[in-house]
């Protein structure tokens, strides 16, 4: 049976995502079909309820879960029986109830889709037995109600409803998880099971306040408790179907249930019992107190429900045998008569066009069965016999008498509530069931026996159990007493009946009853009166007041963004250089010892020097110059100057390189240079000086970090290897050319990567919005003549630099920068086209080309087996041919093509040719 | 071989599209060679999952004098998740992207990101970690300007500028390690610097300069500028792409060099870490939520969500390490379905402003579904991935004690769900506004409308799945992230593994 329960609760979660296509086979059957399941899980569990011996509760590991330590067990007790049976049944009821109620609304696929899963998640919750898994069922009802409030999305309201109840129960949510890893993290399981087994009481834990704070906002959110409440109000913009089932056995009761579930771990501390106590003893009076100021049917429900949360709180607070009793009978009572009351308010809505008490009459005669229900269901609110509400509101009165401390706080606030609940029963049905004299009854749309069974179904059997249940209460007897056993954690012999004997409870009772029915007879004046303080109260409208927070912090959020993220480009930059130069400073301030090693400061040479001078001229002249082009030309000195100094420290390679690259930059400058915007002056001398300090600032940093560098110098550096290897392992007397061809080639693989798309970029930037070219060309003979001469001798210098390379200074970089060079002068000369014509192909399949070569050479030793890079050596005497230098091949090429692509996708845009 | 694979097959795709540039089915041979790295990336996880790690040394010269190539479980993972990213993009873009833009070397760009972010999540040596990030930041740069809109160009002269000052800090940062270390392999750094009892508080400044490399990268605070600067510009498929893994690459990074070299100086590096986390989720969280644009919500959220996964690694313990993986992960993932909803928006809305966006719920509703999946993931709700990350953070955060961060955590992604219901109700619920500009526009989209967005419901269906399927089925994943944690948390594992 405990098998079957599980099945059938991963049943509805199947059902429920499989609604679109249940709607598709069932049309408009679907609500009813989809019903069957939970009838048979209440059924299940009705048998189960018969069956379960006391202080057993049953497991049922499905031995799933998402995480190991959240596995998906049931635990079947008393707890979760009374809780589940209310859930699958009215459940059950309100899908047949939804299948007529929802007939002609657009969207039903939806609707049904988040209800069942709103189900199933409620019904997990309910059973898990895991704190996480509980979580987790916790967020789903969440989520699934935020869809169901916001069905009627193309209105505002609902949208704005549906928002504020996410955002309550998902803060509240967030506090939960929280919490749950809090007390996992005591406990080291999650496991309620092991919780109760071992009996944990986290009480005097140093972190139970913290605990004990986060459960009260996940219960006060959740369960619409002040100063939360108003999100359940809002959350009847929901289809009447999902209001009944929101308020009498899912969502708000999953706080109480939470409560319920946590009371012999967390419960029964001064601060729980303060606390819970005040707060619902406040949300037990208000929210009674506001209904009497409603005039919308469902309005009224939906505080009266508050009321009884409130008081459900209230009852688990107080945490005696008697107050925990009554708040789990409390809880029956209040699911079956508050679902009986929103179906009954669905069908008068249907039939009439109305909710509006001030509208309706005379409904007894036109409506019976109906009317006969919502009787029953109004008897019970008002806690009158035989109904079962009358004996749960006596078990109220008793555990508040029982608890001295407090019964000067909560005996009036319980009686005052009381006194409304039985004053608003009969004002609703007095105004919707009796006909008054000053009203005009309503017209309906269809007679009462037109309507089908199942949308009656709903509200008659609910009140139909709520009267067998006052007649014969012995039955709930033994599963309460499981229930108390689990939630107390001692053996309870719990004992129900209608008639208890004439005492001080029945008295006042009795009382209660009397004053209601004052406040009714008083209606007007008090109702006025209700009215007034509301409409003063209203200044403190709590949604409104929620609406304005979201816009007040979107607001300041907006404000902060701009200050942060405020679009000027110079600040970023301030930005990252102060907090780099502040963090890197602060290590510095911390070292100790000299800035510069004593020993180490060697001979000044005269070349370095004038060389540095030089460069730092250039420099400053480059910082303080107005013309781009003296900019340029200034930045291209400097570059020189760093190619002097590879030079002085016989790096003659990259010297080679830097001042090719340096000219060929310069010279693609100077091609660009006139198509520039005019140079303009836009900072003022401040700035410019912040920017000098800022700038300086930095220098100074990397300076002194260069100079701090010196100190650890301990090691040997890998490049002692490279010299060593270079000749005999790489068959190269270049070193510079081994490391990048073969030593680190895969850094060189990845860097003419860049450089291919670099020159692709450039294409794409410059072509992608262009049409087609303008053309021209220059027609000189000799000079075309002399030019390609030219370009023949630098390409053939270039490959004999290549070749040379791996040996002597050379190699594809230089080689290919050379190449291109020629391509260069001839493009300068005749423009592009020519060039494109020299070339009989373009650039970019050579790109291509260098880069497929660069690849093969990666990729070739790999097929004996030899990592990617391996250089393979084919040896004849002293000459070596292997795979680097076709490494090498490939860098050649793809350097060429990519500063030819460049140079003439450029000339191209700025049509040059003319 | 099969380490170096991810590097070489983006390569081999790059040399066909420079060959082969008019060849029309280029979309299709390009999903499928990002199909084929998806399967290499598997191949390489489950290796690595059964071996700990895997290496390769380039030239077969042997470490640190080569440069090696290693794959241990978190690069592994991050190729997959990177992978996966890649080609759901790719297919994404099949019916996403104009004519022009693929014609115009989309793909090949693209393909240069993808071996960009492969060769750093396999590099085992720092100036090859750096030539990677200049591949990246050369590919992502043309493709933030690739089509050359106005505003593109504006936002990508911010991307590289921005971007270039962390090359020149990391390179920076390079040298120096080298000029004192003698060294580049990342292996032998670290064990050189395990030598010392205390490390010389000479090397910090050099790893200074590293970090804020990386944390401009990765887009923490205060270097995440460049990011909403720059991500709502180019064409949603390219924010996708971006959103998915490039600020991961710097987050990698960081996790990498905090758990080899950097945690030796904890007392410093802790505590900064986990400011930089905490004001990254807070800073991050509060200018999402105060845009009005698709797009730039989710941009802002990047930098939050960065923070969660910093926020792991600065707890520093195998728990928080684990949860740092498995968010990096999940947020690669979810955060590039967010974006590909926002393309299809796009789309058919020919807007990405929530104030004049509305009804598509009523109107895609599978759509909706799948950007209820990627937001809500992201906000970090049941049974979604974005949960699993969430808890697993939170509960690391508990168990060290960090209280206050912890709780950050937790209500930064309070935060985080109001801008996604935000986006919810602006998007998916409102009813259109009237508008007459925008009725224009959609009579101007009809022939976009015609035209079959198969291959984008493909992408970003498969997606949400993945994220759907990530959360349910989180244990072997989860348990793949904590053993990849240990093996982080034990460096001499994988020194030892690399030079011997």
């Amino acid at each position: 049976m405990e098998q079957l329960t599980v099945v059938l609760t991963g049943l509805i979660f199947l059902m429920g995502l499989m609604v679109p296509f249940l709607r598709r086979l069932f049309k408009s059957y679907t609500g009813r079909i989809l019903a069957l399941v939970p009838f048979a899980l209440f059924a299940t569990l009705t048998f189960i309820f018969f069956t379960l011996p006391d202080e057993t509760s049953r497991l049922v590991d499905t031995g799933f879960g998402f995480l190991p330590e959240m596995g998906f067990s049931f635990r079947i007790d008393g707890l979760s029986l009374i809780f589940g049976m209310m859930v699958s049944g009215i459940g059950g009821l309100v899908l047949g109830y939804s299948s007529f109620y929802m007939a002609k609304y657009a969207g039903r696929t939806k609707f049904y889709f988040f209800l069942v899963l709103f189900m199933g998640g409620m019904l997990g919750l309910v059973f898990a037995d895991n704190l996480m898994a509980l979580f987790i069922f916790w967020e789903i009802t969440s989520i699934t109600s935020f869809f169901l409030i916001g069905f009627d999305h193309d209105k505002e309201k609902p949208r704005q409803a549906a928002m504020q109840a996410l955002l309550l129960t998902a803060f509240g949510g967030l506090c939960l998880l929280f919490a749950v890893i809090m007390i996992g993290d005591m406990a080291g399981t999650y496991s309620l099971s092991e919780l109760y087994t071992r009996g944990f009481r986290f009480g005097a834990h140093s972190n139970y306040y913290l605990v004990f704070l986060l459960i009260f906002v996940a219960v006060t959110t959740k369960s619409a408790q002040f100063p939360f409440h108003f999100w359940l109000p809002g959350a009847m913009n929901a289809p009447t179907p999902v209001s009944a089932y929101l308020h009498s056995a899912t969502m708000v009761n999953a706080g109480i249930f939470l409560l319920l579930r946590l009371n012999p771990i967390l419960g029964g501390t001064v601060v729980w019992k303060t606390v819970f106590v005040l707060t619902g003893g406040i949300t037990m009076f208000l929210g009674a107190f506001y209904s009497l100021g409603q005039k919308d049917l469902k309005r009224i429900l939906a505080f009266t429900t508050i009321s009884a949360l409130g008081t459900m709180v209230l009852l688990i607070g107080m945490n005696s045998t008697a107050s925990i009793q009554a708040a789990l009978i409390f809880f029956i009572v209040h699911g079956l008569y508050k679902g009986g009351l929103f179906m009954m308010a669905g069908i008068i809505d249907k039939n009439t066009g109305t909710r509006d008490i001030d509208k309706l009459a005379g409904l007894l005669r036109s409506m019976p069965v109906t009317s006969i229900a919502g009787i029953l269901a109004l008897l019970s609110m008002s806690g009158l016999p035989p109904m079962l509400g009358f004996i749960g509101k006596e078990l109220i009165y008793d555990a508040k008498i029982q608890m001295p401390e407090l019964s000067w706080l909560v005996i009036p606030l319980g009686v005052a509530a009381n006194m409304i609940m039985v004053a608003i029963s009969l004002w609703v049905f007095y105004e919707i069931f009796l006909k008054p004299k000053y009203k005009q009854p309503v017209s309906l749309k269809h007679p009462e026996h037109e309507l089908p069974g199942n949308f009656l179904a709903g509200p008659v059997a609910l009140a139909l159990v709520g009267l067998v249940l006052g007649m014969f209460p012995g039955w709930l007897e033994d599963t309460m007493s499981n229930a108390m056993y689990f939630i107390q954690s001692e053996t309870i012999d719990v004992h129900l009946s209608l008639w208890h004997g004439f005492n001080q409870v029945l008295l006042l009772s009795i009382f209660t009853v009397a004053m209601g029915v004052v406040i009714f007879l008083f209606r007007k004046p008090v109702g006025s009166l209700v009215n007034i303080i509301i409409r003063w109260t209203d200044q403190y409208h709590l949604p409104e007041r929620f609406n304005r927070l979201i816009k007040n912090y979107l607001s300041l959020a907006g404000r902060q963004t701009n200050r942060i993220q405020h679009g000027y480009h110079r600040y970023y930059l301030i930005t990252f250089f102060t907090v780099t130069f502040a963090l890197v400073i602060y290590q510095l301030i911390r070292l100790k010892g000299p800035w510069i090693p004593a020993d180490e400061a060697g001979p000044v040479r005269m070349h370095v020097v004038m060389v540095l001078a030089f460069s730092l001229l250039a420099v400053i002249f480059a910082v303080f110059t107005r013309s781009r082009l003296s900019a340029i030309v200034a930045m291209g000195v400097l570059g020189y100057g760093i190619s002097v100094f590879y030079m002085f420290y016989g790096a003659v390679d990259l010297a080679i390189t830097q001042f090719l690259v340096e000219t060929i930059v310069m010279v693609i400058f100077v091609m660009v240079i006139y198509h520039l915007p005019h140079f303009a002056k836009l900072s003022d001398k401040r700035t410019r000086i912040r920017d000098a300090v800022i700038a300086t600032g930095v220098g100074v940093m990397v300076t002194l970090v260069v100079l701090k560098a010196r100190f650890i110098n301990l090691e040997t550096p890998v490049s002692g290897f490279f010299a060593q290897n270079s000749f005999l392992e790489g068959h190269g007397r270049n070193i510079v050319n081994v490391i990048l061809v073969d030593f680190r080639a895969l850094d060189t693989l990845g860097e003419i990567t860049v450089l291919a798309l670099a020159a692709a970029g450039v294409f794409t930037l410059l072509r992608l919005d262009l049409n087609k070219k303008g053309k021209k060309q220059m027609k000189n003979l000799v000079l075309e003549r002399i030019v390609s001469l030219f370009l023949y001798v630098m390409v053939g210098f270039a490959i004999f630099l290549l070749i040379r390379g791996h040996n002597r200074p050379g190699g594809g970089f230089i080689a290919g920068i050379i190449a291109a060079a020629g391509f260069l002068l001839y493009a300068i000369v005749f423009g592009s086209e020519a060039v494109l014509k020299k070339l009989h192909t373009n650039p970019r399949y050579i790109i291509g080309t260098g880069l497929l070569l660069a690849f093969l050479a990666a990729i070739i030793p790999t097929f004996s087996g030899n990592p990617p890079l391996t250089g393979l050596w084919l040896s004849m005497g002293n000459i070596h041919i292997g795979t680097p230098l076709l490494f090498d091949t490939g860098v050649f090429v793809l350097v060429t093509g990519m500063i030819v692509s460049i140079i003439t996708n450029i000339m191209d845009v700025l049509k040059w040719n003319s | 071989m099969i380490v170096s694979l991810p590097v070489f097959l983006p390569l081999a795709f790059m040399i066909f599209a420079f060959l082969f540039r008019h060849y029309h089915g280029r979309e299709y041979v390009a999903v499928g060679a990002a199909a084929l790295n998806l399967a290499v990336s598997v191949i390489l996880v489950l290796k690595t999952g059964s071996e700990g790690m895997l290496k390769v040394q380039m030239g077969n010269w042997p470490a640190p004098y080569g440069i090696t190539l290693v794959a241990d479980r978190f690069s592994a993972m991050m190729v997959l998740v990177a992978a996966i990213v890649f080609l759901a993009t790719m297919a994404f873009s099949v019916h996403a992207l104009d004519v022009k833009r693929k014609r115009f070397g989309f793909y090949l760009f693209a393909f240069g990101i993808l071996m960009g972010v492969n060769g750093s999540f396999l590099a085992g040596d720092v100036f090859n970690l750096y030539v990677w990030f200049e591949v990246m930041l050369m590919a992502s740069f043309i493709l933030m300007s690739h089509g050359g809109e106005r505003n593109q160009l504006e936002g990508s002269v911010k991307y590289l500028i921005l971007n270039l000052i962390s090359s020149f800090f990391f390179v920076a940062g390079i040298g120096l390690l080298y000029g004192k270390l003698g060294t580049l392999n990342m292996a032998d750094i670290a064990a050189k610097l395990m030598e010392f009892d205390t490390m010389p508080p000479e090397i910090n400044p050099a790893f200074i300069l590293i970090f804020v490399g990386f944390a401009i990268k990765g887009a923490l605070v205060p270097f995440f500028f460049w990011l909403p600067a720059s991500y709502h510009t180019p064409p949603p498929v390219v924010t996708a792409l971006f959103a998915g893994l490039l600020t991961k690459v710097g987050i990698y990074s960081l996790i990498r060099f905090y758990t080899l070299f950097l945690h030796q100086h904890g007392e410093f590096w802790q505590p900064l870490i986990l400011w930089v986390a905490g004001l990254s989720m807070v800073i991050g969280v509060i200018t999402a939520t105060s845009q009005f644009d698709f797009r730039k919500v989710l941009s802002f959220h990047i930098i939050s969500q960065v923070g969660y996964v910093v926020m792991g690694l600065g707890l520093f313990t195998v728990a928080g390490l684990g949860g740092a993986i498995y968010f990096l992960a999940h947020n690669m993932i979810s955060k590039t379905n967010a974006f590909l909803v926002a393309g299809y928006v796009h789309r058919r809305k020919g807007t990405l402003s929530l104030k004049t966006l509305g009804n598509f719920y009523k109107e895609h509703p599978l759509w909706s579904v799948f950007f209820f999946i990627s937001a809500f993931s992201l906000a970090g709700l049941p049974p979604l991935s974005g949960f699993i990350g969430k808890y697993l953070l939170i509960k690391a955060g508990i168990e060290a004690e960090y209280m206050g961060i912890a709780l950050t955590a937790l209500f930064v992604g309070f935060f985080t769900l109001f801008s996604m219901v935000k986006i919810w109700m602006e998007v998916f619920w409102k009813v259109e506004p009237e508008n007459k500009k925008i009725k224009q526009r959609n009579l101007t989209n009809k022939a976009d409308l015609k035209q079959s967005a198969a291959w984008m419901t493909w992408a970003s269906g498969g997606m949400a799945l993945v994220i759907v399927l990530g959360g349910v089925f989180a244990t072997p994943i989860v348990e793949y992230c904590t053993q990849a944690a240990e093996s982080l948390m034990s460096p001499q594992l994988y020194i030892d593994f690399v030079l011997n």
